[in-house]
């Protein structure tokens, strides 16, 4: 089954989206913050990556940016997951390789793990 | 037709701008349309009858003319502002809507776990999904959103002088000691300990008890919450010539020297505090300045990152 590092600092956020994804039958690896996500995205080399933005001690445009220079980690499709709406955020995540940008207030649980499932087959 | 007698009336459309009189664009126009017509047909006047000298005539007008580009600039200067209010207001309803979205994202998506088919076999399967540790989720969300809404409630009220702002005399060091007995438990379950320290024969303080009890609630809960590991916290209240100061100084992560000048600031929250994964709507020292604004107080803090932070306030005695 694959495996998917969610980089998230909302405790509760962590919680319900990464049972419900291990529910579905997913690996999922948790990160707090921005420095342990890279890390564990750059160890791992996990099949897809949902990426908060506002993220304590690196922002998650960073770790995208970050990620998308490092030829061994650039491939792995990204969720951005966030409540920032603006579109400078979202044009910023774009041009950085971001797969799709997610507001988490306008989804829910279910359609986020059907984004999920969608990104992960194109994939395949 | 009363559009028409909205577009027409500046006071109104000044008051709707929230700006004085001088600094309001369509009042600062009208004088400008009134001066040029009084100055040209003065100039008219005068030059056709009294001056022979052009040159006095077109001395007069530069004269004139310095003060219309006066009201000119301040015009376009007052646009500036309101374009800027303007913006300010735009992030302020941007920062808001996403610090309210944070938790109620957060209660949909446990209730929608929760009712969700899967939840059942998660139960039985991983060690995490229990019951309880939703319902913890729902109800610590429920009292974050509870907090921003309290928070800028206040900071309303305050702006429009609607609070419980009444001033009489009472003790700081009553409100302090009330305080420190309403966070016992919350100190208790942080490991900190408090020192509360009354000078001799301190004076009463003259302004509005409800606000001041918020001033020294936000301090203690800050002092409590930014003390990761627990600590002790030193509370000292004494007397100063026509004022009484307060003093609440923490052993905690302190305020990093370069986020030091905003932090009174609205929703502005210190890189080590965000780090720190210390919850906070970024309103309370906000606030805190604002009360003692209005209470004719002064407020300002002495910190070291890592080493702790010192607050002070002052409060008058009449």
């Amino acid at each position: 089954m694959s495996k998917i590092l969610f980089i998230e600092d909302e405790a509760a956020i962590q919680k319900t989206l990464g049972d419900s994804l291990r529910a579905k039958g997913y690996e999922v690896q948790s990160a707090l913050d921005g420095e342990v996500g890279l890390r564990l995205a750059k160890s791992g080399k996990p099949d897809l990556i949902l990426l908060d933005l506002i993220l304590p001690k690196k922002h998650g445009l960073e770790v995208l940016e970050e990620l998308r220079k490092d030829e061994a980690v650039s491939n792995i499709p990204v969720i951005i997951l966030t409540n920032l709406e603006n579109i400078g955020e979202v044009e910023k995540a774009v041009e950085l390789g971001a797969t799709t940008y997610l507001v988490k207030a306008n989804y829910s649980l279910n359609e986020v793990i059907e984004k999920v499932e969608q990104v992960l087959a194109k994939k395949a | 037709m009363d559009d028409n007698f909205f577009q027409c009336n500046i006071f109104a459309q000044c008051k709707k701008y929230q700006v004085p009189l001088r600094q309001c664009p369509q009042f600062l126009f009208v004088v400008m349309g009134i001066i040029i017509i009084i100055a040209s047909i003065s100039f008219y006047v005068i030059g056709e009858r009294y001056v022979s000298d052009p040159r006095i005539v077109a001395l007069v007008v530069m004269m004139v003319s310095t003060i219309l580009l006066v009201i000119a600039f301040t015009i376009t200067r007052s646009f500036e502002d309101l374009a800027e209010a303007n913006r300010m207001k735009a992030e302020f309803v941007n920062i808001v809507s996403h610090q309210l979205r944070a938790p109620l994202t957060n209660l949909r998506w446990a209730t929608q776990f929760l009712l969700s088919e899967e939840f059942s076999a998660v139960a039985k399967t991983l060690s995490t999904g229990k019951e309880s540790e939703y319902f913890d989720i729902i109800k610590e969300n429920s009292a974050r959103m509870e907090q921003l809404i309290d928070d800028l409630l206040t900071i309303t009220r305050l702006k429009e002088g609607r609070t419980d702002s009444k001033k009489t005399k009472f003790s700081l060091v009553g409100v302090a000691k009330g305080v420190v007995d309403e966070y016992k438990a919350f100190m208790a379950a942080s490991n900190i300990s408090v020192d509360l320290k009354e000078g001799k024969n301190t004076p009463l303080v003259f302004a509005s008890y409800p606000l001041i009890k918020i001033v020294v609630e936000n301090l203690l809960g800050n002092a409590i919450n930014y003390s990761k590991g627990g600590g002790k916290i030193a509370i000292e209240i004494e007397s100063l010539p026509k004022k009484v100061q307060f003093k609440i100084k923490d052993q905690g992560i302190g305020i990093p020297v370069e986020d030091q000048k905003y932090i009174f600031e609205k929703f502005f929250r210190a890189k080590n505090a965000v780090k720190a994964e210390v919850y906070g709507t970024g309103l309370g020292l906000f606030i805190v300045k604002m009360i003692l604004d209005t209470m004719k107080g002064r407020i300002w803090f002495k910190s070291q990152q890592d080493k702790g932070t010192t607050f002070y306030f002052t409060l008058p005695t009449s």
